[in-house]
């Protein structure tokens, strides 16, 4: 019976679409009308229609239209703030979970206006100017989230930055009131003028059980260390700060006691001094204080961080002033650790087909007692690399890398084959380097693992007539570059170069085929802010005719490319981070008046 | 038709939808709201009001501008707090007699033991910290001019169920006249309480005395007053220490495990529930957890079913790993020593130091509630912050922790930065290299002042240096030695001034018997004392200091050269004439040679540049023993300042090139016979090494094998192209 009726109901309705084909067309056309208009409309109307009745039903509105709320006498009252709060036991951290972002979500309720049984407001002023500039800046930022099921920060829209204008008790009855209160459990209240008389306390009066507070004027008494956020006191018309924390730097903390030395304490500040505490309460001024809004984010990126603090901003990302970061360095391998001989270094030697010259490169290198292993980055992928016995027999291992494409930076790429610390890079056609020269380069960089230790020393100058860097690769008295043609550097740097190269760098280099020798050298001394070190007198590398500048250097448009280079990555880099000395390392008794036997490293040749 | 009445109602629809959308969009934007959003609530930003402008101000101007507190003095205002906020918050401020330490720096922070009573066990880490206080420079043995007060008494152990228990200390402190409800007083502490609940409890009352306690809960710790510090064991060294574990910056960081957990397994009191949970991200391949159930007497009363499989496990992979058994707040340090990265979820522990050492910039610290993040959260650290992670530990380690001395020292340096706040260290002085113990803020407490931070301030050393000639012969004619250093060295376009430190028997001589020079020329006394040579004279207003013996024989282009180098290099010594130590194994001591070899690890300071701080920290931070051994034997003070640089930086010094070899010629006529010609002068450095690296605790000195030559040192090119010619001539 029933599959019967179903049928039934079916029947009439499939037969006459199948009968008439210009019903479907007539369908077709009304759709497509419809469809048209529907769509100028939104074309016409869409966005605005948006922005207006956003502005007509957001903006377009007063405080005053805020809900009136009563509040009965008989409303429970939180409990005083418990002075043993701390994130860990007063806090609900389930809220924020875990965030790839590491960034904390806050909600600010809606306006309400508190009225008491009688209909007296429980505020004087009720929502101020600077709390709803708070509000905004908070709203507008990244932090905020409409969805209250999602925050971990809830904000009452209820404005207790000054005490004297709140009535207490129903100011905190109010606060329970919130939808979401649940004892104050991350909660996050403002207040600048805490405490009136007669007891004048130094944190607000209003019970508000585990809620947190950002206050002004705290005590160290009242203030629960990691838990609240001590913030200054805004003065809308002066430029008049309290100091929230003491930063060292930017003020200087007296003693009561020493009251009476104040003046010879102050005068014994040097001058250079005083003028940077000066540069650095500026800046703390402009960064943290100057405006609600910067007081506001401030607070929320504090609680951040002890919310996630394996995230949380350092000390410098906090207390430095743009000038300072742009011009500091902190080496990413700052411990001065000398490593030790025994892992030796891995040599890695880029090679298209010159197989020949490879083989003596390889030949020589393996005569140096620390060296590791080879690693030959076979760069041409249109020939094999040679069978396998036809290459030197050497007594370390020798690994081939085959390459998917003809790039420059395949000699930097960190290869998981590179086992040591040290990586030695070398071209094949760098034959005239001596065991000694290599391993006392080796020595050398041992003393030095976060700078480059290499060979070929080259020069940046400012050519004045063009206004622009210029490249010089004469025998000068000075070395800013060592050339990765033969030079020793950490293998972090690799790193760095395949992962971390600024701008389009990496990509400039291998369409241009050149420089990277000179950008390795822009990226280490950008980041430890240190100049290179070349090693011992030699000068040639290839064939003892050559001069300094031979095989492809010879070349003038070469020299103008390399030229280019500079200018381009200093551009790149927005500084000149290439440090000019004029030194040179050799081996401490290097032509000395000493029988060459004793010495460790005899055969450093001349040139 | 029925199909055209379809038709029509379809028709009518769309008009109908098309006229709510052209006059009706507010309804039909609320419409779609509501259907994209679920939730009953209507949200929305904070709204732009109209009448935001007119809003009030949240508080008057005069009310802004009278401070409250203003009717009655700070110090009355402290009264009444203290009054309210008992022992149990104290602060500096309350707790704390800032009269006791009323004379400026150093002198006005003086630290006083307790004599110990005849029949008082004092445990082996008591004795070690109480040796520490009475050796630092803060020790004074008069309790008229102290400043903190130490108990003699070992409160270290506070286990009732332990066998160094002290009783009856209640009694006993309050008998001591200077006791004073604990004012001014330190106590140390490393256990307290008992298992099950380790309450932190001493068993007697402290009053208003700061605790120094190894694993404070935060509640009970009372900010900027108590200071917490590691645990350490007995075994712990007294002074110097291991270096950290890590040798080498391996790239990729990564270890074959990312996560480890090794301990108990608490069955019941605190921390069962985190510890219990732990096996939930054991995953048996890079995050293990291995635990025992074995803890107390009574732990199989509790036991559950992993217990037993957990047990055998942990055994096996403990005994192959751990010797002894460590408790978990030890296990941080033997990380922290061994480069691991500790993953700390401990709420409520205090950090050893937190006042001055940022922990998040060493440890990944997260919340012990949420512990099942931990793996994602661990594995979404990146290369370069384990890299650095690694390094801070280390930094921190050999800073503060590897012995009991640093320890000591740097919870009393903690407090007397409180004492001095207007000159004291920043976090930054602290947290970075050489750390907090090595920068004393009475010499400056401005970064760029110091030698270790030009590269962290983005700044570079000054382009001029002070040279100071140490004088001890008479002058008796122009053609001394010293008339030619003068020239030499005051035609260095670097030179600022010349200062010459008299240290001869004879007087000074008159201003006019020295030549006429381009740089202002001071002579101050010396009082004949070795040591004078490194004293921070205030006359020295630059950063490099050139420190010269009278008969130095140098170039202008060697001293240029030379400052050059050190202006790459202004935290170590670059100086000209090399030396070296080494370990003689036959009389199991240090040996010292002058000979030349093929490395070094000394250069004489006769002739080298270095930062004028070390002349403050050879003054101030250097034991007076020390000092007194060196005017005492007239010998020795270049390689106490070679031991005290290179325990600074862990780096050796640097030599440069130089055209003959020091003091090798025959010594001209009018000078004393040379010293070093006497065998008896060179036993005595043998000797100084060895009391140096005594007191240091280990050796400091480092090997270097190179030397800094100019570029074109003694190349085969022409002489025209060279800058530093002079320095080939023979």
């Amino acid at each position: 019976m029933y599959t019967s009726g179903k049928y039934s109901s079916r029947g009439p309705a499939l037969i006459p679409r199948m009968k008439t084909k210009h019903r479907i067309y007539y369908i077709t056309l009304f759709s497509v009308v419809l469809l048209g208009l529907i769509a100028t409309g939104m074309f016409q109307f869409w966005p605005h229609s948006i922005e207006s009745t956003a502005d007509w039903t957001l903006d377009k509105r007063s405080v005053h239209d805020a809900p009136l709320i009563r509040l009965p006498v008989s409303s429970p009252i939180p409990e005083r703030g418990d002075l043993s709060c701390r994130m860990h036991t007063c806090f609900d951290v389930y809220r924020c979970g875990y965030n790839p972002k590491n960034r904390i979500k806050v909600y600010i309720y809606p306006l309400q206006r508190f009225v008491d049984e009688l209909g007296v407001p429980i505020s004087s002023t009720g929502l101020s100017r600077e709390y709803n500039d708070l509000l905004s800046a908070i709203s507008d930022s990244d932090f905020y989230t409409d969805d209250v099921t999602r925050a971990c920060l809830f904000i009452p829209s209820i404005d207790v930055l000054n005490q004297n204008s709140l009535r207490i008790r129903e100011t905190a009855q109010a606060l329970a009131m919130l939808p979401r209160w649940d004892k104050g459990m991350n909660h996050l209240l403002f207040n600048m003028l805490p405490g009136g008389p007669p007891d004048y306390n130094t944190a607000l009066d209003v019970p508000r059980d585990r809620a947190l507070l950002a206050g002004g004027g705290f005590s160290t008494w009242t203030y629960r260390q990691g838990y609240d956020v001590s913030i200054p006191v805004y003065s809308p018309l002066s430029a008049d700060v309290d100091l929230p924390e003491r930063q060292p730097g930017a003020s200087v903390v007296i003693p009561e006691e020493k009251l009476s030395e104040m003046y010879t304490i102050l005068k014994s500040i040097p001058h250079r001094q005083v003028e940077e505490m000066q540069r650095q309460a500026r800046w703390f001024w402009e960064a943290y204080f100057s405006s609600m809004k910067a007081i506001g984010l401030t607070t929320l990126q504090i609680i951040n961080d002890r919310i996630y603090p394996y995230a949380a901003r350092t000390y410098e990302q906090w207390n430095n002033p743009p000038v300072v970061k742009w011009s500091s360095v902190n080496s990413p391998l700052f411990l001065p650790l000398i490593p030790p001989r025994a892992p030796g270094f891995t040599a890695v030697v880029l090679t298209y087909d010159r197989v020949e010259s490879l083989f003596r490169v390889i030949t020589e290198i393996s005569k140096v007692p620390s060296l590791a292993k080879l690693l030959v980055v076979w760069n041409n992928q249109n020939k094999s690399p040679p069978e396998e016995t036809l290459w030197p027999k050497i007594s370390v291992p020798l690994k081939v890398v085959r390459t998917k494409e003809n790039k420059l930076s395949n000699r930097f790429f960190p290869y998981d084959e590179i086992e040591t610390e040290a990586v030695l890079a070398i071209d094949d056609d760098i034959i005239m380097l001596t065991s000694d020269e290599l391993q006392f380069g080796y020595e050398v960089w041992r003393e030095f693992p976060d700078r480059l230790v290499g060979y070929p020393g080259r020069l940046h100058l400012w050519d004045h007539e063009m206004g622009k860097w210029k490249y010089e690769s004469e025998w000068t008295n000075e070395v800013s570059m060592v050339l990765t043609g033969a030079a020793f550097y950490h293998k972090y740097f690799n790193y760095l170069y395949t992962y971390k190269m600024p701008g389009d760098i990496k990509n400039w280099v291998d369409a241009h085929m050149n420089c990277e020798d000179i950008a390795m050298n822009f990226l280490v001394a950008n980041i430890t802010g240190k100049a290179p070190i070349k090693v011992t007198p030699r000068k040639k590398f290839k064939c003892p005719e050559c001069t300094a500048i031979d095989g492809l250097s010879l070349d003038q448009t070469h020299m103008v490319e390399r030229s280019e280079c500079i200018n381009k990555f200093a551009s790149v880099f927005g500084t000149m981070p290439l440090k000019v000395v004029e030194h040179r390392a050799d081996p401490v008794l290097y032509k000395d008046d000493f029988p060459e036997k004793l010495k460790s490293f005899p055969n450093i040749g001349s040139l | 038709m029925q199909a055209r009445k379809k038709y029509v109602l379809l028709g009518l629809c769309a008009c109908c939808w098309l006229v709510l959308f052209y006059w009706g969009g507010g309804v039909q934007l609320r419409l779609l709201r509501l259907l994209t959003r679920h939730r009953g609530d209507v949200m929305r930003p904070w709204p732009n009001w109209t009448d935001r402008a007119f809003l009030p101000r949240y508080a008057h101007l005069d009310e802004l501008q009278t401070d409250p507190g203003m009717a009655e003095s700070p110090r009355q205002r402290r009264q009444a707090w203290s009054a309210i906020y008992k022992d149990s918050r104290c602060r500096m401020e309350t707790c704390f007699d800032f009269s006791r330490c009323r004379r400026r720096g150093r002198e006005g922070f003086r630290v006083y033991i307790y004599p110990s009573e005849k029949n008082d066990r004092v445990s082996e880490s008591y004795r070690k910290i109480l040796a520490s206080i009475a050796e630092s420079r803060y020790y004074t043995s008069d309790p008229r001019e102290a400043c903190l007060f130490v108990l003699g008494i070992d409160t270290l152990d506070r286990d009732q169920l332990s066998g160094q228990f002290v009783p009856n200390v209640d009694e006993r402190i309050r008998g001591y006249p200077l006791w004073n409800d604990g004012r001014n007083h330190l106590i140390f502490n490393l256990y307290s309480g008992t298992w099950p609940n380790y309450t932190e409890d001493l068993g007697f009352n402290i009053g208003q005395a700061i605790l120094a306690k190894a694993s404070l809960n935060t509640e009970h710790f009372r900010p900027g007053f108590d200071v917490s510090i590691p645990l350490f064991s007995k075994d712990h060294p007294q002074k110097g220490g291991e270096r950290g574990w890590l040798v080498r910056n391996t790239v990729p960081p990564r270890r074959k495990y990312l996560l480890m957990f090794k301990g108990k397994r608490y069955l019941t009191g605190i921390g069962s529930d985190t510890r219990n949970a732990l096996h939930h991200i054991h995953n048996g391949k890079d995050i293990v957890s291995l635990t025992t159930c074995r803890h107390g007497k009574d732990w199989e009363k509790h036991k559950d079913a992993r217990c037993d499989h957990d047990n055998l496990e942990y055994e096996r992979i403990h005994k192959k790993w751990w010797k002894g058994s460590l408790n978990s707040y030890f296990c941080v340090y033997v990380c922290v020593q061994a480069a691991c990265i500790p993953v700390l979820l401990s709420n409520g522990w205090e950090l050893p130091f937190s006042d001055v050492i940022q922990w998040n910039q060493a440890v990944i610290e997260g919340d012990e509630r949420l512990l099942l993040q931990v793996p994602s959260t661990v594995r979404a650290v990146g290369n370069e912050r384990v890299l650095a992670l690694r390094q801070r530990t280390q930094m921190l380690w050999e800073a503060y922790f590897s012995s009991v001395d640093k320890i000591v020292l740097t919870t009393l340096e903690i407090i007397k930065d409180r004492v001095f706040s207007h000159i004291s260290r920043n976090k930054y002085m602290w947290n970075y290299l050489p750390g907090g113990l090595l920068v004393l803020p009475e010499y400056s407490t401005h970064l760029a002042h110091f030698p270790f931070y030009y590269l962290g301030l983005g700044v570079t050393p000054g382009q001029e240096f002070t040279a100071v000639i140490h004088a001890v012969s008479p002058l008796v004619s122009q053609s001394q030695p010293i008339m030619k250093l003068l020239q030499v060295v005051s035609k260095s376009k670097y030179c600022s001034q010349i200062i010459i430190l008299w240290n001869s028997e004879k007087p000074p001589p008159s201003r006019s018997k020295w030549p006429p020079m381009p740089v202002p020329l001071t002579v101050t006394d010396g009082r004949r004392k070795t040591t004078s040579r490194f004293l921070p004279h205030v006359a020295i207003e630059t950063e490099a200091v050139l420190s010269l013996d009278e008969d130095t024989v140098l170039l202008t282009s060697e001293v240029n050269f030379a400052f050059l180098v050190w202006r790459s290099f202004p935290e170590r010594i670059v100086g000209y004439p090399p030396r070296s130590h080494f370990w003689d194994p036959l009389k199991r001591a240090w040996g010292y040679t002058s000979k030349w070899t093929n490395d070094y690890s000394i250069v004489l300071t006769g002739a080298a540049f270095y930062h004028r701080y070390y002349h403050y920290l050879f003054t101030h931070y250097l034991p007076q023993s020390l000092r007194t051994l060196v005017d005492r034997t007239s010998n020795c003070e270049d390689i106490l300042m070679n031991f005290l640089v290179s325990a600074v930086t862990h780096q050796p010094p640097i030599k440069v090139a130089q055209r003959k070899q020091y003091k090798e010629l025959p010594s001209p006529q009018g000078t004393k016979s040379v010293p070093w010609a006497n065998p008896e002068h060179f036993n005595q450095r043998q000797e100084c090494i060895n009391t140096f690296a005594n007191w240091f605790g280990y050796m400091p000195l480092v090997h270097s094998q190179f030397r800094l030559d100019p570029v074109l040192f003694k190349d085969q090119v022409s002489v025209l192209r060279k800058k530093y010619k002079d320095l080939e001539r023979a």
